[in-house]
């Protein structure tokens, strides 16, 4: 292997040791918020579970941040600012909907904000995802094109059934989580 | 880095950081690379994630170590303490100025 070929390799193994944290991380929040129903108890958690993670943790999410620097050396991948400011609406637009759904039970918020604010971050999610697969293809393995099906199931499942959003693509997103890690641990391929 | 920079001052300037002992190997670079993306890696991580044999590794390890890139660290976590390789700031900054002289080459070329 080339040493570019070897860095990049690495590179995606790391990044997948991060991502599977986030994916079954995910998932656990939205089976959780299923079962027990209460939002305003779990995001408490959920934030208590950042906190902490980003104590104790915090270097496992470095390859978060750096990867993009290492990769666009070797792999020559495309700089898209685009996904950049993609980023920031698919973010805020996702915070908003969270934010809506906690002052939902304190304020008089209609009943469509939250959903349209949480169907807007997924498409734009999808976007961002699918300009990445444009500009670094090479970059995309099963578990990236996982996450881009995953979110497009939430759309289907949310016009179809919407109760079934959060058992079925929480517990995807732990599975896609656990496939994840699996693939950081297997041996390398050389 | 400056775009004005020719390719030969570049070329220069990668020689001169590639005279480095540390660097003149390309799985300390490797190495170097990986713990700038991690942060710190245990032995046994490092070893399975780079795919270097861990006879090898201590080796490479060792000269990094006496070069000032890295040192081994006692972390607390969840599963008690553990003895961690780590990045240093020096070692950072390495890697830092070996991105930007092999980006601003790729870039010339």
């Amino acid at each position: 292997m080339g040493m570019g070929v070897d860095v990049l390799v690495v590179a995606k193994r790391l990044l997948r040791r991060a991502l599977s944290v986030v994916y079954t991380s995910v998932g656990f929040f939205m089976v959780l918020a299923w079962v027990w129903r209460d939002y305003v108890g779990v995001t408490v958690i959920a934030i208590a579970y950042l906190v902490g993670a980003s104590i104790l943790y915090g270097h496992v999410f470095k390859p978060l941040i750096r990867f993009r620097e290492v990769a666009r050396v070797f792999s020559g991948c495309k700089t898209v600012n685009v996904v950049k400011y993609l980023g920031f609406t698919a973010s805020a637009f996702g915070l908003s909907a969270i934010v809506s759904m906690v002052l939902s039970s304190y304020l008089n918020i209609p009943g469509y904000v939250t959903p349209l604010l949480g169907i807007i971050a997924t498409v734009v999610s999808i976007i961002l995802l699918l300009i990445g697969v444009y500009g670094s293809i090479e970059l995309f393995d099963p578990p990236e094109i996982g996450v881009i099906v995953l979110l497009g199931l939430a759309i289907v499942l949310y016009v179809v059934k919407p109760s079934l959003v959060l058992p079925i693509v929480g517990c995807s997103f732990m599975c896609l989580g656990m496939y994840t890690y699996y693939l950081y641990y297997s041996k390398p391929k050389s | 880095m400056n775009s004005s920079v020719s390719l030969e001052e570049l070329l220069e300037k990668a020689r001169d950081l590639f005279s480095d002992k540390a660097l003149q190997n390309s799985q300390r670079i490797l190495l170097l690379i990986t713990l700038y993306m991690a942060d710190r890696l245990i032995f046994t991580d490092l070893a399975r994630v780079t795919g270097i044999d861990k006879g090898r590794l201590e080796y490479h390890l060792r000269v990094l170590e006496e070069r000032g890139y890295i040192v081994r660290k006692r972390f607390i976590t969840i599963a008690g303490p553990r003895l961690y390789i780590a990045i240093t700031r020096e070692g950072r900054e390495k890697v830092r100025e070996v991105l930007r002289v092999l980006s601003s080459i790729a870039g010339k070329i």
